[in-house]
C-alpha cells in the first residue's frame, strides 16, 4: 500500500545541512509540511536533494482533523501545493485535535471518543482527501486525559480506520506512553488494532514529569527500553516500515544513526524470524 | 440571547467537550479535578514560549522573565489563528503593542520589529530576480526581500533606551545568506517609499524634489551611487 521500504528518518533542519556529507542516510524520509512549506533560501537545495533522493512521506502538525468545527481548506491547500510540488504520496496526520474555531493551540489535545466523533472524523477525512487527491493517514495521538469517553481507545481508532478509510500510522511510543498513563497493557492494545490498516510506525522518546506523574510524549528523548521491547513485540504482527522520529533537543546526525540502526537491527531480526 | 440559547442547544457534546477543554488549556484555568489539565497548559505555554523567545533574541535580553511570562499567558488567551508555528511570532509582536503591554519601554515595540523582520524576510521564498542594473529610466520598487522603516529609538547602536530617528532598509543578503540592514536618510527612505509602476525613478525623485523645493540635479548627483548600490544588493528592484 506505501511505497516506503525498510527504515525512514524524520527530517529535522537541525542537520539538513549534514546529510550530503555523512555515510549515513535512511531509506526514507519523512517531513513535517508546516515545516518547509516556508523555509529559509539556504535550505532549499539541500531539501530538495533530501526528498528527491529518497522515498519521501509527509507528516503534519496542524490539520485539526478532529475539530467540531469548520475545516481550514486554504490550509489543506496549502499542504497539497507542498505534497505536488515535491512529489510526496503519503500524508499523514494526528487522531486530535489542536485548533478550535480558528484558534490555534500547536498541541494535540484528545479527542472525545464517541460515535459521533468517529463521524465528525471520518467525514472530515473525505472532505481532507478530496483537496489533497490522496489517502489520509492518521496517527494513535497521546493523551494525558480522556475529556469525555464512550468506548476503549482501541475500538475508537479500530473504528475511525474502518469509518473512514483511512489509514493508520502506529506510533508505537504512544502506545506505550499512553499504557503507562492510563493503565493499560501495551501489548494489548497491539493485540488489539486493526493490523490491516497500518501504514507505518513511529519510534520516538518521551520523559517522565514529577509534577503530574505523568509520562510526557517530548520527542525529546532517545527511546527507551521499554518502547524498543514493544516494538519487536508489534513488528511480530504487524511488518510495515518504521522509522525515529526526533523533534526536540535533535542531536548530530551521526547520533541519530546510531538510533535508527538499532531500530534497523530489531526490524532484521524479527523479519528473520531470530 | 435567544438566539444565543438555540445556538448553543444545538452544540454537540463533542463540540461542548472541546471547547470546554479548549478554554481551560488556553484560558490556563485551574482546574482541581485533574493535574493534566496542567500538563496541556504547561505544554501549549512552552510551544509559544520557545518559539518568542527564538525569535525575539535581542527583545528578550531586555525584558525580565517575569513580565516575559506574564505577556505569554496574555498572548496565549488570544491565540492566533496560523498553522504556522513560526509564525506565532508576529501575531505576538502585533499583540503587545496593542495591548499596550510594555508602553514604558516603547523601544521594546521596535526591537520586536526588528527581530520579526529578520526572520520573516529570512523565510521568504526567493525567486530569481534579473540581473540588477540600475538607470533612472527605469521604475523600481522595494524587492518582497526588503522592508523599509523609520524607527525611532537607536536600536541599531544598541542604545536601546535613546530617542534617536533614524531610517533603515533591512534586506536580504545573497552573496551571504543573511539578513543585513544599513542606514538610510529620510530623502532616500521617502524617496523608495513614493517609488511606483507607472513612473521612472528619476520622474519620483523630480516630484519629491519639487515638493520639498530641493535641486532635481544636484539630488540625483547624490543619490545615484547609493541607489545605484541598493539595486546592486537587490533591495530595490526594478518592475
Amino acid at each position: 500500500m506505501i511505497n516506503l521500504n525498510g527504515c525512514g528518518l524524520g527530517l529535522r533542519s537541525d542537520f539538513l545541512l549534514d546529510i550530503k556529507k555523512s555515510e549515513f542516510q535512511p531509506d526514507w524520509w519523512e517531513v513535517t509540511p508546516e515545516n518547509w512549506m516556508h523555509m529559509p533560501k539556504v535550505f532549499e537545495k539541500s531539501f530538495e536533494e533530501a526528498v528527491f533522493s529518497k522515498p519521501t512521506v509527509a507528516h503534519g502538525l496542524s490539520l485539526s482533523i478532529g475539530s467540531a468545527c469548520k475545516l481550514n481548506k486554504k490550509f489543506v491547500k496549502q499542504v497539497k501545493t507542498f505534497l505536488d510540488r515535491y512529489n510526496i504520496e503519503f500524508y499523514s496526520e494526528h487522531l486530535s485535535f489542536s485548533s478550535i474555531d480558528n484558534k490555534q493551540s500547536y498541541e494535540l489535545l484528545p479527542l472525545p471518543m464517541t460515535k459521533k466523533m468517529i463521524n465528525i472524523v471520518a467525514d472530515r477525512v473525505k472532505e481532507v482527501e478530496d483537496i489533497i487527491q490522496r489517502n489520509l493517514i492518521l496517527e494513535n495521538a497521546t493523551y494525558y486525559l480522556v475529556p469525555y469517553s464512550e468506548m476503549r481507545e482501541v475500538d475508537f481508532i479500530n473504528e475511525v480506520m474502518e469509518k473512514s478509510g483511512a489509514k493508520m500510522l502506529l506510533d508505537v511510543n504512544n502506545v506505550f506512553v499512553n499504557s503507562v498513563n492510563h493503565s493499560f497493557k501495551g501489548r494489548r492494545f497491539i493485540d488489539e488494532i486493526d493490523k490491516s490498516k497500518v501504514a507505518y510506525m513511529h519510534m520516538a522518546g518521551h520523559y517522565f514529569d514529577e509534577e503530574s506523574g505523568l509520562k510526557i510524549d517530548s520527542h525529546g528523548m532517545p527511546i527507551c527500553s521499554g518502547v524498543w521491547k514493544l516494538l519487536e513485540y508489534t513488528l511480530k504482527q504487524i511488518d510495515v516500515p518504521v522509522m525515529v522520529e526526533r523533534d526536540n533537543n535533535v542531536p548530530p546526525l551521526e547520533e541519530l544513526a546510531i538510533e535508527y540502526k538499532k531500530m534497523e537491527s530489531i526490524c532484521k531480526a524479527v523479519r528473520n524470524g531470530k | 440571547m435567544a438566539n444565543n440559547k438555540t445556538k448553543k442547544a444545538k452544540n454537540s457534546i463533542e463540540k461542548d467537550v472541546q471547547n470546554r477543554f479548549f478554554d481551560i488549556v488556553i484560558n490556563q484555568k485551574d482546574n482541581p479535578n485533574t493535574s493534566a489539565y496542567g500538563v496541556y497548559q504547561k505544554l501549549v505555554f512552552y510551544r509559544f514560549e520557545e518559539i518568542i523567545k527564538s525569535t525575539f533574541i535581542e527583545f528578550s535580553k531586555y525584558i525580565s522573565e517575569k513580565k516575559l511570562e506574564k505577556s505569554i499567558y496574555e498572548f496565549i488567551k488570544n491565540p492566533p489563528s496560523t498553522p504556522f508555528v513560526w509564525q506565532i511570532a508576529n501575531d505576538y509582536r502585533k499583540f503587545v503593542k496593542k495591548q499596550k503591554l510594555f508602553h514604558k519601554q516603547k523601544y521594546l515595540y521596535e526591537l520586536l520589529y526588528f527581530d520579526w523582520i529578520e526572520v520573516e524576510i529570512y523565510m521568504k521564498e526567493y525567486k530569481k530576480i534579473k540581473k540588477p542594473t540600475f538607470s533612472w529610466d527605469n521604475s523600481y520598487f522595494l524587492s518582497p526581500w526588503s522592508r523599509i522603516k523609520k524607527f525611532n529609538f537607536d536600536i541599531i547602536n544598541k542604545n536601546h533606551d535613546t530617542k534617536r530617528e533614524n531610517f533603515l532598509i533591512i534586506y536580504y543578503d545573497y552573496k551571504i545568506d543573511d539578513v543585513l540592514f544599513r542606514e538610510i536618510n529620510q530623502f532616500i527612505y521617502t524617496l523608495i517609499k513614493k517609488a511606483n509602476k507607472k513612473e521612472s525613478i528619476s520622474k519620483t525623485l523630480e516630484l519629491l524634489c519639487k515638493e520639498n523645493e530641493i535641486d532635481f540635479n544636484e539630488a540625483k548627483e547624490i543619490l545615484e551611487e547609493p541607489l545605484k548600490e541598493l539595486v546592486l544588493l537587490k533591495a530595490i528592484y526594478k518592475v
